[in-house]
């Protein structure tokens, strides 16, 4: 098979000493900022982008996806000893995780949640490596239509679709394409919405988004209503390994949870709660303690767990096959293969198969070392939670004016990095999530080239994506996705 | 999506007294604003737009068309943003909930402080003092007023970082006023 000649030699290069380092150092952040209120992966990879112009291309991104996915083991620790969720994906472990820790059993659900994100983690991109190549296969017979109306499905799906926060997920996500439009238009060279200042002609950073948004927006949120949170951070009183019992109760949760998350990643209709929801309530029907549920039940911590990082791994596959961050950290990556000049697709694979290949290596390597990391280790990382907020975020704060400046050397960029800190604040009191504006930014100068490429070959015509098939397919799609939950909610109604 | 979601859940249609509109008005006056703020900015960038050149060549397609679906997008979203927040409000957001829990408007003040002075002195002061200041005032804005702990605290932090990002990844900070 060729895939496993690929990946053989993708392992012989991920497992040199250098990207060995890199993937330890990726997955150790990961986590560290995962566990760590206020800051995330999509941050923490913003705030790296400048290492890009220093270290080679597989270091970095072995390093960078590192980060992302062991920020979702890190996630659930602060979930489950601190009842306050990090991301909407985690809210359900921060119910019943932290239920189970109020009953004693922190070191059962901590280690049901790393164990099941092992298993999750491992089974996906096993699924990643036999998918992207099929994946790859039919992309490569894209033209520029085809990928335009891929890519409107992709907004649709990030952004709509399910949940009373749709029109809001929307209009972050218009907010980002504006956003995106700043600077100097590629094709024409025509200046757009620069106002002839030096600095917007160049266009946003990606850098000053995302921080803007994610860090400072948060500790302005978190500072304004300082008086109002009380964290605990509960105590681990249980042995960190599980019972047997606990073993019988956690195998199946974490297999559906993958099998849910998985495909959610790749097409997240509606948000990446979504799949941890679904895990959550499929995991209630079938157990044979429903008394348990809210109350602590070790199959609501294992199924959505898994979900959440099984759901990481299938973005990263729509990342890497067809070019498209369906999450906000996943837009960063993007960003960053993009400071090497390469554009994740179908066309990485074919020019750069090595490239890939050790990515997806150094992700089965990352699995097994954030299993080490946290379950013996969990301590270490309890620790993080003890810092007091006001250092934390003083600290976060610094970095985040490191990073954007650094990017760029400009005094100007901390100015509009407080301009969108304030942006994402009033975005977080009026409950508009902000991942749609990070994804719009980076996917719509893209979406909006592969338009005007298909009205070029079409000398104008709009009927040029209705005409080729694929593309009429991919709309249609679209359209069933917004139409359909309409209808069947009319009809419910009648 | 207009029609299908405005009834919320929960409230019955059909029973128009319980959303009486002068109090519901009052009530979500800051979501008023902030859709009228969306409608707004769609127009603004709206404007921008027809300022722009026309498209040359065959294709008829250049700078103009993606901006026109952005900002017409926008102005949409935003009157459908209005109309909820005029009846009944944004759908799943708490209100009450959040006026029972007020924003503390002087924490901001004090993070904004932090951050604007850190924007003015980044480069005549250097990145170590004026990240000390932002950390020292920030520390503030949760509360804290352990001023000296705080400046040595941020100090450590801000040289550390200093000297990983120049001098490790040659990231090119500002020195300002110090010698190295």
């Amino acid at each position: 098979m060729e895939v496993l000649t690929f990946l053989a030699n993708g392992f012989s290069l991920a497992l040199s000493l250098q990207n060995l380092l890199w993937c330890l150092v990726g997955v150790t952040l990961g986590t560290a900022v995962g566990v760590l209120p206020g800051i995330g992966p999509a941050v923490t990879v913003a705030l790296l982008l400048p290492v890009t112009t220093k270290i080679d291309p597989s270091g970095a991104l072995i390093m960078f996806a590192g980060i992302y996915y062991g920020a979702m083991y890190g996630g659930s620790t602060t979930s489950i000893l601190l009842n306050t969720p990090g991301e909407s994906a985690t809210i359900i472990t921060a119910m019943e995780g932290n239920q189970m820790a109020k009953r004693g059993r922190a070191g059962a659900a901590l280690s049901t949640s790393a164990i099941g994100s092992f298993v999750a983690g491992t089974l996906t991109v096993v699924a990643l490596t036999f998918v992207s190549p099929i994946v790859v296969d039919v992309a490569l017979r894209f033209g520029p239509p085809e990928f335009f109306a891929l890519m409107v499905l992709a907004f649709i799906t990030v952004s709509a679709v399910l949940g009373e926060s749709a029109l809001r997920r929307l209009t972050a996500l218009f907010i980002g394409l504006a956003i995106g439009l700043v600077g100097i238009d590629n094709q024409s060279g025509t200046a757009r919405f620069a106002f002839e200042i030096p600095q917007l002609l160049d266009g946003i950073e990606v850098v000053t988004v995302a921080v803007g948004l994610f860090a400072v927006g948060e500790t302005l949120w978190v500072a304004s209503k300082e008086r109002a949170i009380v964290d605990a951070v509960m105590k681990m009183t249980d042995s960190i390994w599980m019972k047997a019992e606990d073993w019988k109760r956690s195998w199946k949760p974490w297999l559906r949870g993958t099998a849910i998350g998985f495909p959610f990643g790749a097409i997240p209709a509606g948000g990446a709660e979504i799949p941890t929801f679904l895990s959550y309530a499929i995991e209630k029907k079938l157990t044979k303690y429903p008394e348990e549920f809210g109350k602590g039940a070790i199959e609501g911590v294992a199924g959505p767990e898994a979900a959440n990082n099984a759901s990481s791994t299938g973005t990263m596959t729509t990342l890497l096959a067809l070019g498209l961050p369906t999450s906000a950290t996943a837009a960063i990556l993007l960003a960053a293969f993009q400071q090497y000049g390469l554009q994740p697709g179908p066309l990485l694979f074919v020019n750069s198969a090595d490239l890939v290949w050790t990515l997806i290596a150094s992700m089965y390597i990352g699995n097994v070392m954030l299993l080490v990391l946290n379950l013996p280790l969990v301590g270490l990382w309890v620790k993080l939670l003890e810092i007091p907020k006001h250092l934390l975020y003083a600290g976060i704060l610094i970095f985040a004016t490191l990073g954007v400046y650094g990017m760029r050397q400009s005094a100007f960029d901390i100015f509009l990095l407080y301009a969108i800190g304030l942006l994402g604040f009033m975005m977080r009191r009026y409950d508009f999530p902000t991942g749609p504006v990070l994804i719009g930014m980076i996917l719509g100068p893209l979406a909006e080239a592969q338009l005007r490429r298909s009205l070029s070959i079409s000398q104008g015509d709009w009927m040029i994506f209705l005409q080729k098939p694929l593309s009429a397919t991919l709309l249609a799609i679209t359209v069933l996705v917004v139409v359909g939950p309409w209808l069947m909610k009319k009809r419910k109604k009648n | 999506m207009a029609e299908g979601d405005v009834a919320q859940p929960g409230t019955q249609p059909g029973t128009p007294a319980d959303v009486p509109g002068a109090a519901s008005a009052k009530r979500h006056v800051g979501q008023i604003l902030v859709a009228a703020g969306v409608v707004v900015f769609g127009a603004a960038l709206a404007y921008g737009t027809a300022l722009l050149p026309e498209a040359t060549g065959y294709a008829k397609v250049g700078p103009r068309l993606m901006p026109t679906i952005v900002s017409g997008g926008l102005i949409a979203l935003g009157l459908v943003l209005l109309k909820e927040a005029l009846f009944g409000g944004f759908r799943g957001v708490d209100e009450v909930e959040a006026a029972a829990n007020p924003t503390d408007w002087r924490a901001i003040a004090w993070i904004s402080a932090a951050i604007i002075a850190n924007g003015i002195l980044m480069v005549p002061v250097g990145f170590v003092l004026s990240g000390t200041l932002l950390f020292v005032l920030a520390a503030r804005g949760f509360g804290n007023t352990a001023w000296v702990k705080n400046a040595m605290i941020g100090l450590v932090i801000a040289v550390i970082t200093y000297a990983f990002f120049n001098y490790g990844l040659g990231l090119g900070l500002p020195r300002g006023i110090l010698p190295v």
